[in-house]
């Protein structure tokens, strides 16, 4: 069972990062200036005022014990409640976190859909024009900011075209064409960056099966290059891609503020960034947990998928 | 094997398109309203929190008054027919209409109204508190006649009744911070968070029925998506224009109606009157002299917004022109500089970060710079470090911020406001101005407004502009914001 004991090992690794990142995000917080009653209360507050509600919500009590407190909250799935609204940070958090899921779901797949066979034209015919300009493109592609593609694409198809909204969500539960129709420039405005950015990996990933003895071998038994790649450098190549969409992936969680605040979409980066300016401390700590935790299970996810394209690193686990 | 797989494939992309072609059919009929805002509120609590976005969603559209402020600056009936007076002008007694109903369909009954100003009385946000703090009783006296009796007589409190203290709350109400409920000619149906927020036409409304049947407030914070949203037919209006350069893209007059109105936001370069250097009054003239106020809205605002000399609006009743008190002249504020003995002073402008106020300290440190006051401009995060620094601490020399609330040339009166600004004449001013007569009520605050301006107690810069785009053809959008409501009932559209 050599594979149940390296899951094993890396979900211990994973459960530790955990709660050492919830460590580092609740101290960071604390030491943030502002304070939340405050910035509650507004121009006009007394202090006497200010010093009630931070006994009311607890402020005043030790940090140790408010640390203890949210942990164990987390564990039971309670989050705590914004300072600001009263609202619990789970109710607030959940429908960003669709928009967010949605966005990065179907944009990623899409990607790696259009990086794959870039990548191979690029790389099976990097000596012809038409996989150079390929490769060209994928170079401008990466070049391109993702708010500009946004912009740019906004531009085209929303404003001179009228083909989608320019920007905005409607949720999948209200109305499917809508939520979908608000979703495509989003989605494409990834895919353009993120397609060129993976087909590069994709183009590396071929051009090194090429010099391989496995390839070359393929290649004498007389399978064409087309058939020999494919059947054989895909498994090979997909490593380190996987590597590196896992990265893109974890990183986009985050990144992702970019295209919300082009698309005005209501997921995760807003509500972090609308938390962090409303000073609604509760909801920054719980969204930075959420999006840790994300990566890291990611990051886990990638480490597991290791363990499948390629039983010998299990193999080696064990040992 | 791979023709199974296409099939397979086109089948599933078929049943995918068939499905959103069918969906496409499902959004709601009737006439909808598509309105973009800046600011999105955290709550719809109006008693705990004074947040300009709840007003300006719910006031008049959801929830309304005894009285309303019409968009001339003008009080009007509306939930009473009429209000009497007593002699000593300590005592209102409100005739309710009688026809008045909330969306529930419970009657707005003498009894609902005390109810909800109780409720209003009791709020925690900052604003409520010092405007319903002067009511002592409220009282039915029977089920169409309300009496409120104040401590002492005051113009203000009327004035203030016409805005989120004087809403009338369905007695049902269970959550005002998720569920509002009043009388109004819309009911709040539903709400994305991030996104939108979505008023219904009331199904009974008591009053004349609004033009539209769905408002859709839109929240967009960033002005090039405001833009594009406008461009592409996404919006309807745009309610607030935070980029006055755009406004060029709409000059199709064909397809667009630019509005240009004034508002009740007096950006204010504030100075902290407990600094020393600021406590002389040629100094502060001598700032005021120094500063070019047409060039820095022409430079900060596209030339949109007027210009002010104290803290008046021009749609406030006691509204007079003192903006040419202090015309700019950097050679005599040099001479009122010399005259004061001040040479080599340095003063500290501290701001908070706002797309108006950066551009303007920029300006501001420049054409101090030339009459030989050095600025050292720093920029703060409005809610972590200018709200408790410079408002609360009173960390400053100079800062720079928009009032919004009408009427707020009070705060002056208020010597532990963040100005530090302690001058008992007009204090005292305020005080008899508040509980005049109406004539002298006027007259009293024209001297009011004119003593700040001699008194150079701090330098005006100009009032915000209100500024819309509204689709060719959508008619009755209020040109001027004298209120905070941003008012649906006006609004409709031909052809």
């Amino acid at each position: 069972m050599p594979l149940v004991r390296a899951t094993t090992r890396r979900l211990a690794v994973f459960l530790g990062t955990v709660l050492v990142a919830s460590m580092v995000i609740f101290l960071i917080i604390q030491a943030l200036p502002g304070d939340v009653a405050q910035a509650s209360l507004g121009m006009g507050a007394s202090d006497e005022a200010v010093e009630a509600l931070r006994q009311q919500w607890g402020l005043d009590r030790p940090l140790v014990v408010r640390y203890v407190e949210w942990l164990l909250g987390m564990v039971r799935g309670d989050f705590g409640a914004s300072y600001l609204t009263g609202q619990s940070v789970v109710s607030q958090v959940g429908p960003p976190l669709a928009v967010t899921g949605w966005l990065i779901g179907i944009s990623m797949p899409a990607s790696l859909a259009a990086a794959i066979p870039m990548g191979l034209v690029a790389a099976m015919l990097r000596r012809r024009w038409s996989g150079a300009l390929v490769n060209a493109l994928t170079h401008i592609g990466l070049a391109i900011p993702v708010f500009f593609a946004g912009t740019a694409l906004t531009i085209v198809f929303a404003v001179k075209l009228g083909w989608f909204p320019s920007n905005g969500y409607v949720p999948l539960r209200t109305s499917i064409s809508s939520w979908a129709a608000h979703l495509t420039l989003p989605v494409l405005a990834i895919v353009v960056v993120q397609g060129c950015f993976l087909a590069r990996y994709v183009r590396a990933g071929f051009i090194d099966v090429l010099t391989e003895d496995y390839y070359r071998t393929a290649r004498a038994v007389g399978w064409t290059k087309w058939r020999g790649m494919i059947r054989h450098g895909m498994r090979n190549m997909a490593t380190s891609l996987v590597t590196v969409v896992g990265l893109q992936v974890a990183s986009m969680f985050v990144g992702a503020i970019l295209v919300e605040e082009v698309f005005v979409l209501p997921g995760l980066g807003r509500l972090l960034v609308n938390a962090v300016r409303a000073g609604d401390l509760m909801v920054v700590q719980g969204v930075a947990m959420l999006l840790v935790f994300i990566v890291l299970t990611v990051n886990f996810l990638v480490d597991l998928a290791y363990l499948v394209i390629d039983p010998r690193l299990a193999r080696g686990d064990s040992r | 094997m791979r023709l199974p797989r296409l099939g397979m494939i086109a089948a599933i992309v078929i049943t995918m398109t068939a499905l959103l072609a069918g969906c496409t059919t499902s959004t709601t009929g009737g006439k909808t309203l598509t309105v973009g805002m800046t600011l999105e509120p955290g709550t719809l609590d109006l008693s705990v929190s004074d947040a300009a976005s709840i007003p300006q969603l719910l006031l008049y559209n959801v929830y309304e008054t005894l009285v309303k402020m019409d968009s001339s600056g003008s009080i009007e009936p509306l939930l009473a027919d009429s209000y009497d007076v007593s002699e000593d002008s300590k005592t209102y007694t409100f005739h309710l209409n009688g026809k008045a109903k909330f969306a529930s369909g419970t009657p707005v009954d003498a009894d609902a109204v005390v109810a909800s100003i109780d409720r209003m009385r009791d709020g925690t946000s900052q604003i409520l508190k010092s405007h319903m703090e002067i009511v002592t009783s409220v009282t039915a006296v029977d089920p169409a006649t309300v009496t409120v009796t104040l401590r002492e007589p005051s113009n203000f409190w009327l004035f203030n009744m016409t805005s989120t203290a004087g809403i009338i709350v369905d007695p049902a109400t269970e959550d005002m911070a998720t569920a509002p409920m009043g009388s109004g000619p819309y009911v709040y149906d539903s709400w994305v968070k991030g996104d939108r927020i979505t008023l219904k036409k009331s199904s009974d409304y008591w009053g004349a029925k609004p033009y539209y049947d769905t408002v859709v407030f839109r929240y967009i914070s960033d002005p090039n998506a405001m833009v594009s949203a406008m461009l592409s037919g996404d919006l309807d209006i745009v309610g607030e224009m935070t980029s006055p350069d755009s406004l060029a893209q709409f000059s199709d007059t064909s397809k667009y109606t630019i509005i240009e109105g004034t508002t009740n936001g007096e950006v204010v370069l504030g100075f902290n009157h407990a600094r020393p250097a600021l406590q002389d009054v040629l100094v502060r003239q001598a700032i005021c002299h120094a500063i070019d106020r047409q060039g820095l809205v022409d430079t900060v605002w596209g030339g949109y917004g007027e210009l002010i000399g104290t803290m008046v609006v021009p749609t406030d009743p006691y509204y007079e022109d003192l903006s040419q008190v202090y015309p700019y002249d950097p050679d005599l504020a040099k001479e009122l500089l010399a005259k004061a003995g001040v040479s080599n002073l340095t003063l500290a402008l501290r701001i908070p970060i706002t797309p108006y106020t950066s551009p303007a300290a920029t300006f501001i440190a420049s054409q101090l710079g030339d009459i030989g006051i050095s600025v050292t401009v720093e920029e703060l995060d409005f809610s972590s470090r200018w709200l408790p620094e410079v408002f609360l601490d009173g960390d400053y020399d100079m800062t720079i911020v928009s009032h919004v609330e009408p009427r707020d040339i009070v705060m002056f009166a208020d010597p532990g406001y963040y100005w530090n600004y302690d001058n008992p004449d007009f204090q005292a001013l305020i005080r008899a101005a508040d509980a005049a007569s109406p004539d002298n009520f006027i007259t009293y605050m024209k001297l009011a407004g004119q003593m700040l301006a001699d008194d150079a107690a701090a330098d005006w810069l100009f009032v915000f502009p209100n500024l819309l785009v509204a689709r060719a053809g959508i008619t009755g959008v209020s040109q001027n914001a004298t209120s905070l409501s941003f008012d649906l009932t006006t609004i409709s559209a031909t052809g």
